[in-house]
């Protein structure tokens, strides 16, 4: 049928119907059970979950969880991408030395999740060095907000600091040494001719985190169970109750997350549309 | 004019109080703002040694104001050079900027950039990308400059590089030319005290790039500020500089006011760079008379005999020169060469002609390319090549094979080390 078409149609080049055939597949592959979940279930049984109060209180916990972790990252993560885009080892031993570090950024992507939970237990638990401080002054940091803020920012981290620094290193090394020879600081460089460039990869980055912080399971079951995260209560619902359970919860995660991409991206137009170009042409007013 | 009377008041800031005319009000410029005095500006003087992998320049020159070519073929280390001087990467040495030390090894002076007032124009201009074309300008001003102070400035600057009224402009609007001035504008906004300008025209097309030649020297001179720049172009180091600063491989191999060193190279290399087009070796060598400025009886390899006037040796090195023909070369300027038509007659006493026969012919346009081969005899064939205008072209009508001879006037030679 396909092959009888192709003749009618006048010549669609077969390698190419191959690869499309392919994209498609994978596409469909992606697509089905995202479509099937969005067609199959009852929409109307999300305002029902929303009546159940540890469904929202683990929204709550997820979102302002994932939007701490989110912002960590970025006080803390953009400072260090764009300390090693700008660093361009010449030496062998410094070379070595950056690598050695890329890879400590990329670790937690390397470890399965239920690993850097582990790990961090070791650490933060209440037997840990770090964690058994806090517990002995009252602050138990694996069954806190805390917990789960330390899980989420371990493993979604590395998402804003790989995009970032490829960001700053696409920026244009010349407009950095010029605003040098102009008699701009490291710190005016980095706010108003590096950043800026960057702006849209470091908010691709910090949207990534998040998302990855608001979907974290894994390091999250294990170092905080409690408070329960939105994956962490859908995953005790489903091992309970079944999916008839878990689905209006998961509809509610796909809405949750939809709405902050929304968002961050119109922050993110509005702010390079009058934001940061609007400040340095105005100057200082009298 | 006008703009040259506008470039007065934004750059030239000797007196503290600038009465405006149209309101009446005067502005008070910020004493922070060291005004630079063209009278008292020795310019920049350096003397540096850096090195990337395998690769070292080791060069030692000075920029007095005005225009200061540095000319050197792709690789030569002229870029290198230049963000030295401007402290983007690590150099050895010493650079002076009217008496201050901006690096100074020895006494582990090297001051940052931001602290050098060397302004910067890279190849790519650099413009900001994210911010309109005032507001690149404004960046390179001293801040807490008040805004109404702020946006005279921009439009005075503009205005000097024949941009009124464009600050509100994108910068990717701009052309290549335009983008140019912007970015001259920009670095002369921070009021520098010596400019480095890296290939200033060569991302400009043809006709631009002659049109923009003429107004940035009319813009450098007015400013009066010790400017270098970096080209690979003789033609628009020509165009263009007052000095000339011959770099390749690193080494310097010509210095000096423009005239000079174009008429009075050297070696073999600064010749070839310097547009000699033509460097012969040298089978025998003596100076007529033995005096120091007596002419020189110059046999070229195929056993042509030129007689050339002293001044086309290179005095200082003349006995080394006499001793040892193998090391001398023979240039001959492409462009101050004639040709005539005819044989020449063995009696040519005057010496000052080679005979040959036209082998090629190149029309570039404003030019002919002419290749002559020279009578010879030796096996192997000496070509020179010279240029003639379309006019002489067509008086002398000659065809390919014709018998012709190249006349070589005071000037046109010049006997350079191998080197």
């Amino acid at each position: 049928m396909q092959a009888m078409r192709l003749r009618r149609s006048g010549g669609i080049e077969p390698g190419r119907l191959a690869l499309a055939l392919l994209a498609l597949l994978a596409l469909l592959y992606l697509a089905l059970p995202l479509g099937y979940l969005l067609l199959a279930e009852p929409w109307p049984s999300v305002p029902a979950a929303l009546g159940d109060p540890l469904a929202v209180g683990a929204l709550e916990t997820s979102l302002a969880s994932a939007t701490i972790s989110a912002a960590l990252v970025t006080l803390f993560g953009v400072p260090l991408a764009y300390l090693l885009a700008q660093w361009r080892p010449l030496a062998r031993a410094s070379m070595l030395l950056k690598g050695v570090v890329t890879l400590l950024i990329y670790t937690p992507l390397v470890f399965p999740a239920v690993v850097s939970g582990i790990v961090q237990l070791l650490v933060y638990g209440p037997y840990g060095p770090i964690g058994g401080f806090f517990a002995a002054h009252g602050w138990e940091l694996d069954t806190t907000l805390t917990g789960v803020v330390l899980a989420q920012t371990f493993v979604a981290a590395p998402f804003a600091i790989v995009a970032a620094q490829s960001a700053f290193a696409a920026v244009p090394t010349a407009t950095e040494a010029v605003a040098a020879t102009l008699g701009a600081s490291r710190w005016r460089i980095f706010w108003t001719v590096s950043l800026p460039q960057a702006g849209g990869g470091v908010l691709a980055g910090i949207i990534l985190t998040w998302l990855r912080a608001f979907g974290e399971f894994g390091a999250t079951a294990v170092l905080a169970y409690h408070p329960y995260t939105l994956p962490v209560y859908i995953y005790v619902q489903l091992t309970g109750l079944g999916t008839p359970a878990a689905l209006p919860l998961a509809l509610l995660a796909l809405l949750a997350s939809i709405v902050a991409i929304s968002v961050a991206l119109l922050l993110g137009s509005g702010l390079r549309l009058s934001g940061v170009s609007k400040r340095e042409e105005q100057g200082t007013r009298p | 004019m006008n703009d040259l009377r506008q470039l007065d008041i934004s750059l030239d800031p000797s007196a503290d109080d600038h009465q405006d005319n149209h309101t009446g009000t005067s502005v008070r410029v910020s004493p922070v703002l060291r005004p630079f005095k063209a009278e008292s500006a020795e310019g920049l003087r350096v003397s540096l040694v850096l090195r990337r992998g395998n690769f070292a320049v080791q060069a030692a020159f000075s920029v007095p104001p005005g225009l200061t070519a540095l000319l050197g073929p792709s690789g030569a280390g002229k870029s290198l050079t230049l963000q030295a001087i401007a402290g983007l990467i690590p150099a050895e040495g010493n650079i002076l900027l009217n008496g201050r030390a901006l690096l100074d090894t020895k006494q582990r002076i090297a001051a940052p950039p931001r602290l050098r007032r060397v302004g910067y124009v890279p190849q790519s201009y650099a413009l900001f990308p994210h911010l309109h074309v005032g507001a690149n300008v404004a960046y390179g001003l001293p801040r807490g400059v008040t805004y109404a102070e702020r946006e005279r400035r921009v439009a005075a600057l503009l205005a000097l590089v024949h941009l009124p009224g464009h600050a509100a402009r994108r910068v990717e609007s701009l052309s290549g030319g335009e983008a140019q001035r912007v970015a001259l504008a920009r670095a002369l906004a921070a009021q520098p005290e010596a400019l480095l300008l890296d290939e200033p025209l060569s991302a400009l097309d043809m006709p631009t790039r002659q049109a923009v030649r003429t107004e940035l020297r009319a813009i450098i001179q007015a400013s009066g500020i010790p400017t270098l720049l970096v080209t690979h172009d003789l033609a628009e180091a020509r165009a263009l500089a007052d000095r000339l600063i011959a770099l390749v491989g690193g080494r310097l191999v010509a210095e000096g006011s423009l005239a000079e060193t174009l008429a009075r190279p050297t070696t073999a290399t600064a010749a070839r760079l310097l547009g000699w087009g033509n460097i012969l070796p040298v089978a025998a060598l003596a100076q007529e008379d033995g005096q120091e400025h007596g002419r020189w009886r110059v046999e070229l390899r195929g056993g042509q005999l030129l007689l050339l006037a002293g001044a086309a040796g290179n005095v200082a090195t003349a006995h080394t020169l006499v001793g040892s023909p193998q090391s001398v070369r023979l240039a001959l300027h492409a462009d101050r060469l004639a040709i005539q038509r005819g044989e020449s007659t063995n009696d040519d006493t005057t010496a000052d002609t080679l005979p040959g026969a036209l082998c090629g012919v190149v029309d570039a346009g404003p030019y002919y390319a002419l290749t002559v081969a020279l009578a010879s005899e030796a096996p192997e064939m000496q070509l020179v090549t010279l240029t003639c205008s379309p006019r002489e072209w067509t008086a002398l009508g000659l065809a390919l094979g014709d018998a012709v001879r190249v006349s070589v006037p005071a000037g046109a030679a010049r006997l350079v080390a191998d080197a």
